[in-house]
């Protein structure tokens, strides 16, 4: 994969071959600049890719798809719209009747526990309520995998330790497949049940190991998460 | 808390903003008070608001002051409204298809500085003395600043927002009025508010040419024959028009997009 910019083309990706099974929960976490976010934009089918091919069961990804819903590390919500009509914004799109989005929405508003704040508006709610209006926006697709580039980045830490729980609550409950674009090494080991780690570019997989996905926040405190999180550190910085 | 601390900032702005009106008026009708200048230079506030009834009431030349100021605000909101219609639609698209901007740009940049007066002799004789030369001249007044605006719209939309509409299931038709033309909004009421001021500024340009009536027309006439007092109600009334334009395009907008300022 290549990445052509003004002045001279960027190989970002080198062949990667990496194949992602329901319900998983893949963590990703590698240098800046390593092409993460490039391979998420290619399975979300925003970008086409200069070289190989991304399969979706089988089928080559030429465009968007409801399935694979792509988040970002700022919310991008739209900011006319009410937090309820955010989260229909997809829905709405697949061609629900109204009375079908406004069930769909306000069952992913419960499960980010929005309720109270259907109607306002994104500019009066705060960094870690709009990412968690953008998760449900997401969701309120159904899709199958889930893109989540660097979700909880922006936030302040004790919102973030929050939203990790949040997450694993909604992965655990709708059972789609996660990848999560991540610099905390902490939260690519105590989410994915998957830790990749990436290379400088172009990028390559250096570390493919299973992670802590499905273990409870207790699992922070024990030598083996403490361990694990030597591991992939050690590949992040080689 | 927060929308009762804004009130109260709103309230000391107003206020402040009161005391130099207020002050400068002062001043103003102490020169009248104490007759240091002639009345023909600075007439007395009294004498001023004196015209303002007389005009308003028995009429200067032929026309009293709502039907002066009638006949401009209906030139300024004939050419005002062709340039909104034209110029969002416009300005969008050019900065929509590059190709549109490459093909109109060098046209739109040559024309974007000149000063209105300069092409209105060549309005009138196309178009004559009536109405139109002087709806025309308002209507390319306010046109500049609308296209910009409205290009500068489509320029700045975040483009993970298209991104995140993409893969939410938008197609690139429902695209434009999903998200792009509401991403736009804020750069469009710049240009409707910027536009309307320049096509203002302009409507006393167009009425110096071959105009019987408007407000703009007044100030000149009144100016003409030394009636100073009717000069300065007339330029007082201008000025507060202008106040009222400008509020109500701002109440417009702060009603349509309350989320202006925030992304």
């Amino acid at each position: 994969m290549t990445y052509k910019t003004s002045s001279r083309d960027v190989k970002v990706l080198e062949a990667t071959n990496l194949d992602i099974f329901p319900g998983e929960f893949v963590s990703l976490i590698g240098p800046s600049g390593c092409g993460k976010s490039t391979l998420l934009r290619l399975v979300a089918g925003l970008l086409p890719p200069s070289a190989g091919q991304i399969l979706w069961k089988g089928q080559e990804i030429l465009g968007p798809d409801r399935h694979r819903c792509l988040s970002f590390q700022q919310p991008h919500l739209f900011p006319w719209l009410s937090v309820q009509k955010n989260v229909e914004f997809g829905p709405k799109n697949r061609g629900l009747s109204r009375k079908e989005q406004r069930e769909c929405s306000n069952y992913y508003l419960s499960l980010v526990k929005l309720t109270d704040f259907a109607d306002s508006y994104p500019h009066e709610l705060s960094g870690g309520m709009q990412q968690r209006v953008a998760l449900a926006r997401a969701l309120a697709n159904e899709p199958q995998l889930l893109l989540l580039d660097e979700p909880l980045g922006a936030l302040d830490a004790l919102t973030r330790e929050h939203m990790q729980d949040e997450l694993k609550a909604i992965w655990q409950r709708t059972g789609c497949a996660i990848i999560l674009v991540t610099h905390s090494v902490d939260e690519a080991v105590y989410l994915g049940t998957r830790i990749l780690v990436n290379s400088h570019r172009p990028a390559r997989i250096i570390f493919d190991h299973p992670g802590m996905g499905h273990e409870g926040r207790e699992a922070k405190n024990r030598a083996e998460f403490l361990a694990l999180k030597d591991q992939v550190l050690s590949y992040v910085w080689d | 808390m927060f929308l009762y601390m804004q009130g109260k900032k709103e309230l000391l702005s107003f206020g402040l903003g009161s005391i130099s009106i207020l002050g400068v008026f002062l001043i103003w009708y102490l020169v009248g008070e104490l007759e240091v200048v002639s009345e023909l230079f600075i007439p007395h506030p009294r004498s001023v608001w004196r015209a303002f009834l007389e005009v308003s009431t028995d009429g200067y030349r032929g026309g009293t002051l709502l039907v002066h100021l009638g006949s401009s605000l209906g030139r300024l909101i004939g050419g005002y409204f062709a340039a909104v219609f034209l110029g969002v639609p416009l300005g969008l698209l050019i900065g929509l298809y590059p190709k549109a901007r490459i093909l109109l740009n060098p046209l739109f940049e040559f024309y974007r500085p000149l000063p209105p007066l300069a092409y209105y002799s060549l309005l009138i004789l196309w178009l004559g003395i009536g109405e139109l030369s002087k709806i025309t001249l308002l209507f390319l007044a306010a046109l500049p600043p609308i296209i910009m605006n409205a290009r500068a719209g489509v320029e700045n939309i975040p483009l993970h927002r298209i991104d995140a509409a993409r893969t939410l299931g938008s197609r690139p038709r429902g695209l434009f009025f999903q998200v792009i033309f509401p991403s736009c909004l804020p750069f469009i009421f710049t240009g409707l508010r910027v536009g309307i001021g320049f096509a203002y500024t302009t409507l006393i340009s167009a009425e110096i040419v071959a105009a019987v009536n408007g407000i703009g027309w007044l100030v000149l006439d009144a100016g003409r024959f030394l009636r100073t007092d009717i000069l300065f109600m007339a330029v007082i009334v201008m000025g507060v028009t202008g106040m009222v334009l400008d509020l109500l395009l701002r109440t417009l907008e702060q009603k349509l997009i309350p989320w202006k300022g925030y992304q």
